[in-house]
């Protein structure tokens, strides 16, 4: 077998097999270190990030994002637009474990509350009706829904059963809508309006960097002497030009994609720079010379070595890419530049809670001020937490 | 405080038992782990051994900069201060003082200066060196800045830097390495220090220049009448520099001698592994080398007993890879650290 | 070519007698050192100048220098993994085929890599992290289709076997190996195609001492097998002494001194082949240390000094010296050196 692979040269002695140094010794204790032997970069990755406790409860928070955007009709207790005018600017609906006899519950429970003006202020004043105890439950039926297009449902995560009683558990707006449900109807288009931002300026980015890094010298000044360029214009007024240039009569769809759109277009430089700048290392490093030296072609070492090595960074550095881009959205949105009524996102709902009187009567309306908050704190952390587990090779 | 009753042969610096350990996450690395050997005055001392073995961290615990919070020390360094006439004067703990109070900072760069393997570590790269000099200066000496600058080019015409008037005002990356090399030996000279911890300082330079700057710290230890701690893996820098040498290996100094004892007659099978293993310039060149099997052990995973036992030749199964042998003395100046000699000359010793 | 026929082949190369397998001639690589948006050129990097030097089959030429000098320059443009500026290259592949490796392209080129391979200095970056053993050991075997699947499993891992690495390791990642490990598992790589020419550049230097003579030692068990040639690159004369037949010394660039390794060592033709001699710290004390410390630095290849390159610090250098460039000249014994005065200086080598 030796012979057959090697055999060239002097001939090794006959059935000797040709024992060429001492096998090194094993690595620590053979089995005790195996499991990092033969861990893979993902793996090591997870070793890493692990240790990053902040990062890694920020991760399941952006999950749980995720998983709200993705089911959000399931997930409302009721259809965002149902309106009720005698629940106007309706404070948060309170949850009790005692009811008023002083009797404890296991299961939380709401009252019904009616609503009665007052007659010298004229303002709605909402009342506990503390005779009868509804209580909170799961999986409850209620306002019907397409989900995803595909098929009708009514189920509701949670609610209670009584159609008469209504939950709000955030409050209502000055249509009475329930503003938990709006916010996590929100929560779709300002999460995912990231989400598909980012994607496009990846696009952008992994083409424009890889480009400047791979070929370098001038068309790597050029690329470069742009993305400054482009870094250098003040970002919100540019936002604002292009976002106010967009025609009125667009429908939701258009606009929404107009929007990210115009997101990418600026944010894309951010994440070519990196691109760019694991290109360039990498093109230094010998192990993509030693595959071209072994015959590898161009096409297996961009693919098989080089976007290999970029991926971990360019997913934290997405990662990173996506809070920016909701913020854009809310601020532009929140400016009545982005999207518009009816589409429902996190910064839309600020728009309409933009008065004095919201802020004075119902500070509720800015609940999705607070969700923003969250949802950048949480993917910035979670984005430095793989950041710094991108490289788990570095010395 | 001692007076002038010190006797000439007491050492300038004396480690007992130094140790320096780190907690990390990955366990506890032993980075020093009882070291003991002195430094004589006007005494030029190698330190060898392999990548990992502690020789930079033994540097840098007398300085008191390693890792100075998450690292734990042990044993005593003791260090014999030099008062203002120049005389020798009271013994001091290195180990005890505060890591960056008043008292180890006067000694830092003025008593004991430390030179590195990469002068771009030394020097920051938005200052002129003339400045980081003079400033080097003026910390320990109230003169003004025109005196300072005088010493300062003295300094670099010591270290043989042509056209040092002009080189003053260079920044670090306009200088070559070896002129990098000998701007950083220039600063850490400067105050005449009693003792140059020298890490490794000609490993990063061509042959050439590695014999300049060997030559120069040579002339300079004796214009200075300072002790040098040259830490080095190149056996030959050793053999070129050293009067004695301690030989390490995961943290340990697992041999102590004169340079003549060391390279001719070597005791630890270490050194002696260590010695069979270079090719050597000159006529037996081309003989077979005989390398010292396996690899050094991480040090989250030293071996029970001697630190050397799974490598070595000689290792008696149930002794070296049980216990640890402690210094035994062979003859005066020449200690070594195996079970082949003994089990150390205070058996207390040992058993830690 | 059936794999049985290749090594057919072979086989009859040893019986024959060694054969020049690679004749460098004014090989010159420069690097346009550029400014501005339309890298206008305004100097020039002369990293390798005019190199002429020859590797017989089965010997290990040693390419030695201070750092800057053009040794990898070299070693990388005789792979072609640098475009040289010109010269010419002639492999001789021994059976009958004779190529210009400078002028190789496409398929030509990509067939030379099976005869010639390379070891890297740096045993991190040589080894992509996120590749086992089994997919960076079997990468030439993959790119060329000689095996795949249980075959390519069963070569690696003889492969490794053959380096001193357990088979088992088949499946680890680079990450779970020291330096000198790595360095083996670099060296297998390189053997995978069973090649003529390994180039190693400073294929130890980056390892500790113990681990050094290990893998010296492999390299010369693995030649001794294999009948592999192998053009050494290294600083360091210890380790050039001790494993190489023939020795060329470069100087910014310029070869300055060729010649077998004990004429070399032991009766140096050139100053600055002694002046290094001397500088290299001998392990042993008793060696009185009178050293020739040369005066000044290594010249700046992007401006090398007119006349001999060395003159500035040559400890010889006459007028003469200052105003003619010497020539690589050929000495009676087959010595080649650069210097006017090499025929009336009297070196002295090691002892
Ligand atoms: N700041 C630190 N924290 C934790 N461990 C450290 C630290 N510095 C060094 N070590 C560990 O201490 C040990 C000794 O390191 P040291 O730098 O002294 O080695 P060395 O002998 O100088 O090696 P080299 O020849 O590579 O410079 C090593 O195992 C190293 O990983
Ligand atoms: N890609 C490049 N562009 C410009 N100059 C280069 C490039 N690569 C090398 N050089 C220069 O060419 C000269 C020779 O470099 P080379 O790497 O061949 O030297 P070397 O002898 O291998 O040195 P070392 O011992 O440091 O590895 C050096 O001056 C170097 O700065
Ligand atoms: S040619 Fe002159 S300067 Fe050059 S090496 Fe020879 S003697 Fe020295
Ligand atoms: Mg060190
Ligand atoms: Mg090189």
């Amino acid at each position: 077998m030796l012979r057959r692979i090697l055999g060239r040269g002097q001939p090794v002695a006959a059935g000797v097999p040709a024992a060429t140094a001492e096998p090194t010794q094993p690595l620590e204790t053979e089995t005790e270190k195996h499991d990092y032997a033969v861990a893979s970069e993902w793996e090591l990755m997870w070793y890493k990030f692990k240790r990053h406790r902040l990062a890694l409860i920020c991760g399941v928070v952006v999950l749980l994002l995720y998983v709200v955007a993705a089911f959000v009709e399931f997930i409302a207790p009721y259809n965002p637009e149902a309106q009720n005018p005698a629940a106007a600017y309706q404070a948060p609906t309170r949850v009790h474990f005692v009811d008023a006899e002083g009797n404890f519950h296991l299961q939380p429970f709401v009252y019904g509350t009616t609503s009665q003006r007052n007659p010298d202020t004229f303002e709605l004043e909402f009342v506990e009706d503390t005779s009868v105890i509804h209580p909170l439950q799961l999986f409850v039926r209620g306002d019907s829904y397409r989900m995803w297009g595909l098929f009708d449902a009514n189920l509701h995560l949670f609610g209670v059963e009584d159609p008469n009683v209504r939950l709000y558990l955030l409050g209502a707006d000055r249509q009475g809508r329930d503003m938990f449900s709006r916010i996590v109807h929100g929560t779709r288009i300002s999460m995912s309006i990231g989400l598909v931002g980012v994607v496009m300026s990846f696009v952008i980015g992994i083409v424009v960097g890889g480009i400047s890094g791979y070929f370098g010298g001038t068309v790597d000044l050029v690329v470069q002497r742009i993305i400054e360029f482009i870094r250098s214009m003040p970002t919100i007024p540019l936002w604002l030009g292009l976002a106010a240039a967009l025609p009125a009569d667009w429908s939701i769809l258009q606009i929404y994609f107009a929007i990210t759109v115009i997101l990418s277009l600026i944010g894309w430089t951010g994440l070519a720079q990196v691109v760019r700048g694991r290109a360039l290392a990498l093109r230094e490093e010998d192990f993509i010379m030693a595959a071209r030296l072994s015959g590898t072609s161009r096409t297996r070492i961009i693919v098989r070595h080089m976007v290999p090595s970029f991926m971990s960074h360019i997913i934290a550095a997405l990662t990173l890419a996506v809070p920016e881009m909701i913020i854009a959205e809310t601020a532009l949105s929140f400016l009545g530049l982005g999207l518009r009524y009816p589409a429902i996102s996190w910064g839309v709902l600020l728009q309409e809670a933009q008065n004095l009187r919201s802020i004075a009567l119902a500070p509720w309306l800015l609940a999705p001020g607070a969700m923003v908050v969250i949802a950048v704190l949480a993917l910035n952390f979670f984005g430095d937490g793989l950041r710094d587990a991108a490289d788990p090779y570095k010395r | 405080m001692q007076n002038q009753t010190v006797p000439s042969d007491s050492p300038l610096l004396e480690l007992r038992d130094l140790r320096t350990g780190f907690a990390l996450r990955e366990g506890y690395v032993k980075a020093v782990d009882g070291a003991s050997f002195s430094v004589a005055r006007g005494e030029t001392i190698g330190v060898v051994g392999e990548s990992g073995c502690g020789k930079s961290i033994t540097a840098r615990t007398i300085l008191r900069i390693a890792g100075t919070n998450d690292s734990e020390l042990g044993g005593e360094a003791l260090f014999r201060r030099r008062t203002r006439d120049g005389r020798p004067g009271e013994v001091v703990d290195l180990l005890k003082l505060a890591p960056n109070g008043r008292e180890i900072r006067s000694i830092r760069g003025a008593e004991i200066a430390m030179i590195f393997q990469e002068p771009m570590t030394a020097f920051s790269p938005v200052h002129t060196i003339g400045n980081q000099i003079i400033e080097a200066i003026q910390l320990h000496h109230p003169v003004s800045k025109d005196e300072a600058r005088a010493t300062a080019i003295d300094m670099l015409r010591r270290v043989e830097m042509s056209n040092a008037e002009r080189r003053i005002d260079a920044y670090p990356h306009q200088l070559s390495g070896g002129m990098r090399q000998r701007a950083m030996i220039a600063m850490a000279l400067v105050c005449r220090p009693q003792l140059l911890l020298a890490d490794e300082p000609t490993t990063a330079l061509d042959v050439t220049t590695q014999a300049q700057i060997l030559a120069l710290i040579r002339q300079l230890k004796a214009e200075l009448g300072m002790s040098v701690m040259m830490i080095t893996h190149d056996l030959g820098v050793v053999a070129e520099t050293a009067q004695n040498v301690a030989v390490m290996y995961l943290g340990k100094v697992v041999e102590y001698a004169d340079v003549r004892a060391l390279f001719h007659d070597p005791k630890h099978p270490y050194t002696q592994a260590l010695l069979a293993s270079i090719p050597k310039l000159g006529r037996e060149a081309g003989a077979r080398l005989h390398p010292v099997k396996g690899m050094v052990p991480s040090p989250f995973n030293r071996p029970r007993g001697c630190p050397f036992n799974t490598r070595c030749p000689k290792a008696m199964p149930g002794v070296c890879d049980v216990d640890m042998p402690g210094p035994t003395t062979i003859k005066p100046g020449h200690t070594v650290s195996c079970f082949l000699y003994g089990a150390g000359d205070t058996r207390t010793e040992a058993a830690q | 070519m059936s794999v049985a026929e290749q090594n057919a082949a072979r086989s009859s190369d040893t019986a024959r007698a060694r054969h020049r397998l690679l004749d460098v001639r004014k090989l010159t690589k420069h690097y346009p050192i550029t400014e501005g948006l339309l890298r206008r050129e305004v100097a020039r990097v002369r990293a390798v100048d005019d190199v002429t030097f020859h590797v017989d089959t089965g010997e290990t030429l040693g390419l030695v220098g201070e750092s800057g000098c053009g040794k990898t320059s070299t070693g990388r443009c005789l792979l072609r993994a640098i475009d040289p500026t010109s010269g010419e290259m002639v492999f001789d592949y021994g059976d009958g085929r004779v190529v210009d490796i400078a002028k190789l392209e496409g398929r030509a080129l990509k067939d030379l890599r099976k005869d010639m391979q390379m070891v890297f200095q740096d045993p991190f970056s040589s080894l992509n992290p996120r590749w086992t053993l089994l997919d960076l050991v079997g990468e030439p075997l993959v790119a060329f289709r000689v095996a795949k699947g249980r075959e390519l499993e069963d070569r690696v891992a003889e492969l490794l076997r053959r380096v001193g690495l357990r088979p088992e390791y088949l499946r680890r990642y680079p990450h779970a190996f020291s330096g000198g490990e790595r360095q083996r598992i670099s060296i297998a790589r390189a053997l995978a195609l069973n090649p003529r020419l390994v180039v190693a550049d400073e294929p130890v230097s980056a390892l500790d001492v113990s681990v050094r003579a290990q893998t010296l030692n492999l390299l010369e068990d693995l030649q001794q097998e294999l009948g592999l040639t192998y053009i050494f690159i290294s600083h360091d004369l210890s380790v050039v002494q001790h494993i190489c037949d023939r020795v060329v010394v470069m100087y910014v660039g310029q070869v300055v001194e060729v010649a077998d390794t004990s004429s070399l060592f032991f009766t140096p033709k050139h100053p600055y082949t002694e002046a290094l001699l001397s500088a290299v710290p001998k392990p042993d004390p008793d060696l009185a240390s009178s050293r020739i410390v040369l005066k000044g630095e290594v010249a700046d290849p992007s401006n090398v000094p007119k006349g001999c390159a060395f003159h500035p610090r040559c400890p010889y250098a006459v007028d003469h010296c200052r105003q003619v460039e010497p020539k690589l000249e050929t000495l009676g014994d087959g010595r080649q050196v650069r210097c006017h005065r090499a025929h009336e200086l009297s070196l002295s080598g090691v002892e």
